[in-house]
């Protein structure tokens, strides 16, 4: 996936995220569906900028690259399935 | 007045009357019961109680034979609250062991100004351990173990933690234990008070243990969560404690409790503080007066 700078992300209205960190490992409750997950770090990146605020895709994988000290490209990858799987548990959708 | 100062006979009395309210930490219970062998497990274990004279009772359970043929052919019990049955009979002779599942079943199905852990529960010196385990991983034999070397009891089956302060509250009502751990907290503790044995329940023999007279006399105090273990009884383990992650922590116990769910993002925010407040860990061990000396460093 080629990060779209156009294509922002959001948390869903309803889900009214709460997260806590423990020794790096990462917990969020669902408000609205009443579901906890547990995330890897790099999607608790994503969810906790994306809690801030709606970002695009780009700044997303920028973020991600940043973090994990990695190429763009190989980070853009890993947003996708974390995206992917964020979409799937509803914890986080596209902006229409 | 205590549940102790009554005679065998005027328990028996005020039972078969539906004139016994007994208080259990916050709770109190009315208790309507024919049947001898309620009275007798009480008194042997619920001595140190106090019985309730106010007005508000938080449950109304009854422990009796249920109705119908079947009763003169093979003796039953039943349980009811508020006069519906949430079980189906049981022999006669697990009265009392009917009655402690009745009472769980009452506080974790309506306690929900409480977040309810499934999870044993007790304090020493200001801080308290939370001992989640699974079933048969040894909980409440330590808990009795504990219990019966000072440990204040809070709770053996419901961990309590008030929404107001994140603080653990007590029941401090007697400890189950379940077959082999019967002898093993008799051989270890020869003056502790054991009630009667249930035979062939669902979870085999079943007794419970008399709460300490300290525990009971303390129920009211709450206490301050400091430790999240996980018991684990393996033949020829030394006793250790190792870390345990507090996210794995946090899901299991939010999984295994009766009302996160039900609680929504409350029950997030109290099970989360909880982990906050605590370190945790798992813990092997084989024999109880080694798993002791451990408990007793950690205290200190």
């Amino acid at each position: 996936m080629t990060p779209d700078p156009a294509h922002f992300w959001r948390i869903p209205p309803e889900a009214d995220l709460r997260h806590r960190e423990w020794d790096g490992e990462h917990v969020f409750y669902h408000g609205g569906a009443g579901d906890t997950h547990r995330f890897s770090e790099a999607a608790a990146l994503v969810l906790q900028r994306l809690m801030a605020a709606p970002a695009d895709e780009s700044g997303l994988a920028t973020l991600l690259a940043e973090a994990a000290t990695v190429e763009p490209a190989e980070a853009a990858a890993a947003l996708a399935d974390i995206l992917e799987e964020l979409a799937r548990l509803e914890f986080a959708e596209p902006v229409a | 007045m205590k549940l102790g100062d009554l005679s065998l006979a005027q328990l028996r009395h005020r039972l078969a009357d539906n004139d016994l309210a007994l208080r259990t930490g916050p709770f109190v219970t009315r208790i309507h019961s024919p049947i001898p062998q309620v009275a007798d497990g009480l008194l042997r274990l619920y001595a140190d109680f106090p019985l309730d004279a106010g007005e508000f009772r938080d449950f109304h359970v009854r422990v009796g034979p249920p109705a119908g043929l079947r009763r003169w052919l093979r003796p039953q019990i039943n349980f009811w609250h508020d006069g519906h049955s949430p079980f189906k009979p049981l022999p006669a002779n697990h009265a009392f062991a009917l009655l402690e599942w009745g009472l769980n079943w009452c506080v974790a199905g309506h306690a929900h100004h409480y977040l309810m852990l499934h999870a044993a529960v007790l304090e020493k010196n200001g801080r308290a351990v939370v001992f989640p385990g699974d079933p048969g991983a040894g909980k409440s034999t330590l808990t009795a173990a504990l219990m019966l070397s000072g440990w204040r009891l809070l709770s053996d089956e419901i961990t309590l933690v008030d929404r107001d302060d994140g603080l653990l509250v007590g029941l401090a009502r007697p400890v189950s234990l379940k077959n082999a751990s019967i002898d093993v907290i008799r051989r270890a503790f020869p003056d502790a008070v054991i009630g009667a044995p249930a035979y062939d329940t669902h979870k085999g023999t079943v007794a419970h243990v008399r709460p300490s007279a300290d525990s009971v006399a303390r129920v009211g105090e709450k206490a301050r969560p400091a430790w999240v273990v996980f018991p684990r009884w393996r033949e020829g383990s030394p006793a250790r404690l190792s870390p345990h992650s507090r996210a794995d922590a946090f899901l299991h116990t939010a999984s295994h409790a009766f009302n996160y769910s039900l609680l929504g993002g409350l029950g997030f925010e109290l099970n989360a503080a909880l982990m906050d407040a605590c370190t945790c860990h798992d813990f092997e061990y084989s024999r109880l007066d080694d798993a002791l000396r451990v408990f007793a460093e950690l205290a200190a």
